[in-house]
Formats: structure tokens, sequence, C-alpha cells
């Protein structure tokens, strides 16, 4: 697949075991061009962004906010000054629910999140609701899907924000988060979209989700770790107060207080990993050249497969739903009675590469009945012929271990 | 399969002391929250002697092994001995290199132990 050699990582791996990488919810792989931007900063153009007066930081900051706008355009958000840098998904909704939540929280108000979230999109939203008094409440998953009935059952005029993921990164359900804040508005409730599994596989427009912000992580498309962005609507944004101070963000200090900047840049406190953002760009073009058809296209084929072969091992517990036009290519498992570390383990010295364990979302497995499961996961590199492997590997797991 | 493997794999399928221990002593239970493995480990103390020890629980290939493994080499040792042993002791047993990711799996039933013999 041409696509394949965009990513030097499987052109290195040859010989008996060449990498089969099925842990692509956990972080993809990177593209050459995102590579060679991060070794093109260092080398030729690195300077600190922002006030320099001399040429290498005015270029600096050029590529760095030039990235705000590319990723603005990505996300179709109405202006670029909305979309704030953060470390990824997990710094972003801290951000929001440290600079929101503890200012307008209150006790008694309410939160909604749902059973499969990622710690992430739980643990700040226990933090707040510890710090104001306000309540958490769940939305169960039946069948693999979000219980839509509940989640109307939880809302009401005391629910101040729904927390939900774009998609699942256990079980690769892709939410119906438009319905989702169309339900949520009636009751003037805010939404946060966590999109860290959703955007290396579907086109994410904020303005047709109608969501007030939405977080997510370049790692998981294509790009650099230790980046991510938060995107806040506007006019909440110039509401919320600065997360972390210092450098950057400021406007002036006086010995008696400080003057902030406005919206992103208030948010974007001390030297920022600048290279990341900047390689960023490359990554959004990356993904656009192929295009999210194409890539819908080429995933939906390799998880029919998926499904299929790995449906037809004896002993194979698959869990998701069914229903493939809501499920994005994440597939967790279990194999009989074998635990997924040796499941895992096994075919990790075959050079295939999957995660076993909780994944980050204790109470989706509390809810399955599960204490762990084996996870493959996918992305646009991804074949039949991986598939293939990850069967072979699994009837090994199986002489081995049954 | 290398030795290791096979001794793992062994013991295993085929646990020694397994089971729960009508004339215990000592119970612990211990739990590695981070892939629900759980572990249970019984201990008859006489005197200054583990007389008679086991475990019950579920979990991986090393956790479980780690039961079979530590319990066969302690039964009928001084505590005092037992007390002495290191994780390094205990991943000996495994007769191969134990990887950082299973490390935890290898030492639960140690772990376990260690706060009976600690009490």
């Amino acid at each position: 697949m041409e696509l394949r050699a965009d990513f030097p990582i499987f052109r290195d791996s040859t010989g008996e075991h060449p990498l089969v990488y099925l842990d692509n919810a956990a972080t993809t792989q990177k593209p050459q061009t995102v590579i060679n931007r991060l070794t093109e900063f260092y080398a030729h153009e690195n300077a600190n962004t922002h006030r320099g007066l001399y040429p290498l930081s005015l270029v600096a900051t050029d590529a760095y906010e030039n990235a705000r706008v590319v990723l603005q355009k990505f996300i179709n958000a109405p202006s670029a000054d909305e979309v704030i840098f953060t470390r990824g998904t997990t710094e972003g909704i801290n951000l929001f629910a440290y600079s929101w939540g503890r200012t307008f929280l209150q006790a008694g108000d309410e939160i909604i999140v749902t059973e499969m979230e990622h710690h992430s999109n739980i643990v700040p939203w226990q933090e707040a609701v510890r710090a104001t008094g306000a309540v958490l409440k769940w939305v169960p998953v039946k069948d693999g899907e979000l219980d839509l009935d509940v989640y109307d059952s939880l809302l009401s005029n005391k629910t101040k924000l729904v927390a939900v993921g774009l998609v699942s990164n256990v079980l690769g359900t892709i939410n119906s988060v438009k319905e989702i804040t169309a339900r949520a508005k009636k009751f003037g409730a805010l939404v946060l979209a966590d999109g860290a599994q959703a955007a290396a596989h579907m086109a994410m427009d904020v303005q047709d989700l109608g969501i007030d912000s939405l977080a997510m992580s370049a790692h998981k498309m294509y790009g650099p770790t230790g980046i991510g962005a938060l995107w806040v609507r506007g006019e909440l944004l110039d509401t919320m107060p600065a997360f972390m101070t210092g450098g950057n963000m400021i406007e002036d200090v006086r010995h008696d207080g400080a003057v902030y900047q406005t919206r992103a840049h208030k948010f974007e406190a001390g030297t920022m990993p600048i290279a990341e953002v900047i390689a960023m760009t490359p990554m959004i073009e990356w993904i656009q050249n192929v295009g999210f058809e194409k890539i819908r296209a080429i995933e939906d084929e390799v998880t029919r497969y998926a499904m299929e072969k790995l449906g037809a091992i004896d002993g194979m517990i698959m869990y998701g739903t069914k229903n493939l036009s809501h499920r994005a290519p994440v597939f967790p498992f279990c194999l009989s009675d074998v635990h997924p570390h040796d499941v895992a383990d096994t075919l990790g010295s075959m050079n295939i590469c999957v995660r076993a364990g909780k994944h980050c979302a204790n109470p989706l497995h509390n809810a399955l009945g599960v204490a762990a499961t084996t996870r493959a996961s996918l992305a646009i590199y991804n074949t039949t012929d991986d598939i293939d492997r990850l069967v072979e590997g699994l009837n090994e797991v199986k002489r081995i271990y049954e | 399969m290398d030795s290791s493997r096979e001794l793992i794999l062994d013991h295993m399928k085929h646990p020694r002391n397994y089971g729960a221990l009508a004339d215990a002593t000592h119970i612990q239970n211990e739990v590695n929250p981070a892939c629900g493995d759980e572990m249970k480990v019984y201990v008859k103390i006489s005197g200054d002697v583990i007389k008679d020890i086991s475990y019950e629980g579920q979990g991986c290939s090393f956790s479980m092994a780690g039961g079979s493994l530590l319990t066969e080499h302690v039964k009928g040792k001084r505590v005092k001995e037992v007390s002495g042993m290191s994780e390094d002791d205990m991943l000996a047993l495994f007769r191969g290199p134990v990887s950082p990711a299973r490390l935890k799996c290898a030492l639960l039933a140690y772990g376990t132990l260690r706060k009976i013999l600690s009490e």
C-alpha cells in the first residue's frame, strides 16, 4: 500500500517478523513529513516564539501561529484564537475542568459523563465536583453503545455540562455526539467532546456538532507526542480564568497584579513545544491529502475483514457494537480463559503490537464484567495482511495456553 | 520455547498448593488494580516454621505461576529464612528474565506473603 510507505517505521522493519502495529488507539506512527518537520525546525529554524524581534524568531512565530489556523480549519472552528495548544487531550480536559469547572460549578449542579469514557474524561470531573459540591451522573453502556434513554432521564436544568467521547478508546463506538449535544442544549448544558480517538478516523466539525469544547492529541493522529489542542467556543473562553500563569500569557505585570493576554494566548503559559506545534501542520496536511472519505473506506474494509476473521476463532469473545457504521477500527476481545497479558506478551514475541489491560477505562471494564481485555486498534496503514498475522498469532496463543 | 517459559506454563497449568487451607493461621488478600489480578495466600505457621501454605486467585501466567513457585519454595522453611527473601530471590524462581511489564504480576504472591510475615 502506497500510504504505508510514508511511514519509515514500517520501511525499516524487515526480517522474520516484520512489525505488525495494532496499538494505534495508544499512539499512531508518524509519516516522514512530520518527522522531517521536527528535524528541520531544530536544525534550521529554532528560536523562541513571540516578541522576538529578529528574523529567526519571527519565522518561528509565523509557523507556530499558522499551525493554529491549520487546526482551526481542520475542526471548522469559527476563529483561530479559540484553539489553545495543550500537551494533549488530558491537559485540555483538565484545563477546562479547572478553569471553567471551579469558576462556574456550584453545589448541586450536575455533570454527565459516560461509562465508556477514558479516565482522562472522568477523573478531571471527579476532581471538579469534589472541589465544588457538584454531582457526577453516568450514562451506561448497552450492547456497546450509550444508552440514550438513560441519558434523557439524567438531563435536567441542573445539568451544567456533558462530557463525552466522540469515539470510545476501548469499544471503538462512534457516539452520536451531535444528537447528544442537541438534547443537552434543551437544558442549556455545555458539551465537551473528547476527540482523541476520533481525530485520525473521521472529520470533526465543531460547528456542525454544536459542541462547546473539543479536546484532541496530535500523537493519536500521526503527529508528535506532547502536543494537542483544546478548542473552546469564543464567548465561553472569554469567561474562563487562566489555568496556568507565567511567561508568554502576560500582557503586563506590575507589583500589584498582572494583565493577561486574551483567548488562546491566555492559556499558553511558558515556552510551548514549538517544534511539535509546527509539525502539526504537515500532520494535518497528510491526513487531508488522503482525505477522510478514503480513510474511512480503507479502514472499513479492514474492519470488516478483522471482525470476520477474529470472530471465527474458537473461544473468541468480542466486545462492542456489531453495527459497523457506529464503529471505529478498535477491537477489544478476550480469548478463552487466556489472560490478556499473556495474549499480548505472546503476540509481542512475534512483533505483533496490541495492548492488554483496562486501557484507562476501569469503569467500562467493570460494566462489561471483565477484569481486562486485549485490544487491537487500527490506523490507515493497517492491511488485511496485518489481520492475518494477528490471527496466526492468536492461534499460537491458543496452542501455548489451552 | 525456552525453559523458563515452559516452567511458567507448567506451574500455571498444574499449580502446586492451589486452593484454600482449612487450618490456616494467616490469610491475606491482594489485588493488582492495574490488571485485576487477584491473589489470596493461606499460611499455617507453627512455632517458627511455615508448616503449610497455599494460594488461590486469578490472573495471568506470571501471577498464577508465581503463587505456585513461591508456595513450593517456602513450604517447610523457617519464617525467619523466608522473611529474608528479596524480590530478586523471588524472581530467580522463574529461572529466566522477567520483563519490566510483568514484574508486578511475578511479585504478586510474594508481596502477599510478605504482608503476612511482616505482621
